[in-house]
């Protein structure tokens, strides 16, 4: 019995890093496109 | 075709910024990875590429205190940016304003509308002219399930929710990447002769 | 002049000239930044504790063995690179062929080298041979090329 609770702790333990893992990477890896505000500007030649 | 000292060739051809995001920065005195592409910079009024924001390699890909200017690129291609060596990249403290403030306008998803009131789709991906001189060229639509090229020439107006373009860049619409440089021409030839 | 391939060459034993001894045999090559030129090859050990020999050192590049000038050429790494190398990290063989528009074009399959000064006169892939005139640097990630002109 004791086992099979270590097992089920282990397994959620992995799984919870296992989404952060990708939760973080996800997070950090998007990247998108933009263009520049139009309103600030400034005049250039 | 403008000089850069920069830039080990000329030619050109034409990718995605989607496809852009997400490559490596890699050095042509070295073979290193030194970076990984993040967001992709366009000037709204002339169009012409600003830059990008960088991330780290590897399995934090934290931010970068460093960017990548257009001059220092010497090639965009569809597996990796090239860049010179390692001194290429500029630290956020020199860096033009665009790369380092972040209240740039998020194309993506944006609703593209004729300055006659119709509605024609979505922006789903900026189209980018490689080379000396990188710029935007094009923008993707998508309306209905299917992709349409607008070029960027045709651009009135551009915000973070809506993208403005005259009625006539309708007739001017690519259906598929390989014939989009095409009609870009077309609608620049177009627009000069209504001008004069 | 004598041009080897590379991937013929692993595994090749390592013998001295002066006392006969067999000294290893050839387990990576460290090939220099510029990707043009073999400078050592690891001839014994692993990760940080290997062991090279320069290609100075080198009496003979022959089919079968290679003659080391003198028993004691043996050397740690002095250089990251040098370890590198050992680990597996930095190989001309196998690595991404990347060329100086973005493109990549598989990856080294071989590599000849002129065995008199190491110096390399072409890899291969999959996609043809690339010359040394066109290499421009090996690294961790990828052997740059030139490309070709105009590119498609």
């Amino acid at each position: 019995m004791d086992i099979l609770l270590i097992a089920i702790l282990v397994l959620v333990v992995l799984a919870a890093l296992g989404a952060g893992f990708a939760f973080m990477r996800g997070r950090q890896r998007s990247g998108t496109v933009l263009a520049t505000p139009e309103t600030s500007r400034k005049a250039r030649r | 075709m403008t000089d850069h000292a920069q830039t080990t060739h000329a030619h050109h051809h034409l990718v995605r910024a989607s496809d852009v995001t997400g490559l490596p920065v890699v050095t042509i005195d070295g073979g290193e990875d030194a970076a990984e592409i993040k967001d992709v910079i366009y000037d709204s009024r002339r169009h012409e590429l600003v830059g990008f924001t960088l991330n780290k390699r590897g399995w934090f890909r934290g931010n970068l205190k460093q960017v990548l200017t257009a001059e220092h690129v010497a090639g965009i291609g569809r597996d990796a940016v090239m860049v010179e060596s390692d001194t290429a990249l500029t630290d956020l403290g020199d860096a033009p304003a665009p790369l380092v403030s972040s209240d740039g306008n998020d194309v993506m998803g944006n609703e593209v509308v004729s300055s006659d009131g119709t509605v024609l789709g979505k922006v789903v991906d900026v189209i980018i002219e490689t080379g000396a001189a990188p710029a935007a060229v094009g923008y993707e639509v998508e309306a209905s399930g299917q992709s349409v090229f607008v070029p960027t020439s045709a651009q009135l107006s551009v915000s973070g929710d809506n993208l403005v373009v005259p009625p006539e860049a309708t007739e001017f619409i690519g259906n598929d990447l390989a014939g989009f440089g095409a009609s870009v021409q077309g609608f620049r030839a177009r627009l000069r002769g209504e001008r004069s | 002049m004598s041009v080897q391939s590379m991937r013929a060459s692993g595994g090749r034993r390592v013998v001295a000239v002066d006392n006969a001894e067999e000294l290893g045999s050839i387990k990576e090559f460290v090939v220099a930044p510029s990707g043009r030129r073999i400078d050592k090859v690891q001839i014994g050990g692993r990760g940080k504790k290997a062991e090279f020999a320069r290609w100075s050192d080198l009496e003979s590049f022959g089919a079968d063995v290679v003659m080391a000038e003198r028993a004691d050429i043996a050397e740690e790494a002095e250089t990251d690179r040098d370890t590198a190398a050992a680990k597996g990290n930095v190989t001309l063989l196998g690595a991404r062929i990347l060329d100086t528009d973005g493109f990549e074009h598989g990856a080294v399959e071989d590599a000849e080298f002129d065995t008199d000064d190491g110096s390399i006169v072409s890899v291969s892939s999959s996609a043809g041979t690339i010359g040394s005139d066109r290499i421009r640097s090996l690294g961790a990630y990828a052997l740059v090329v030139d490309a070709d002109d105009p590119h498609n």
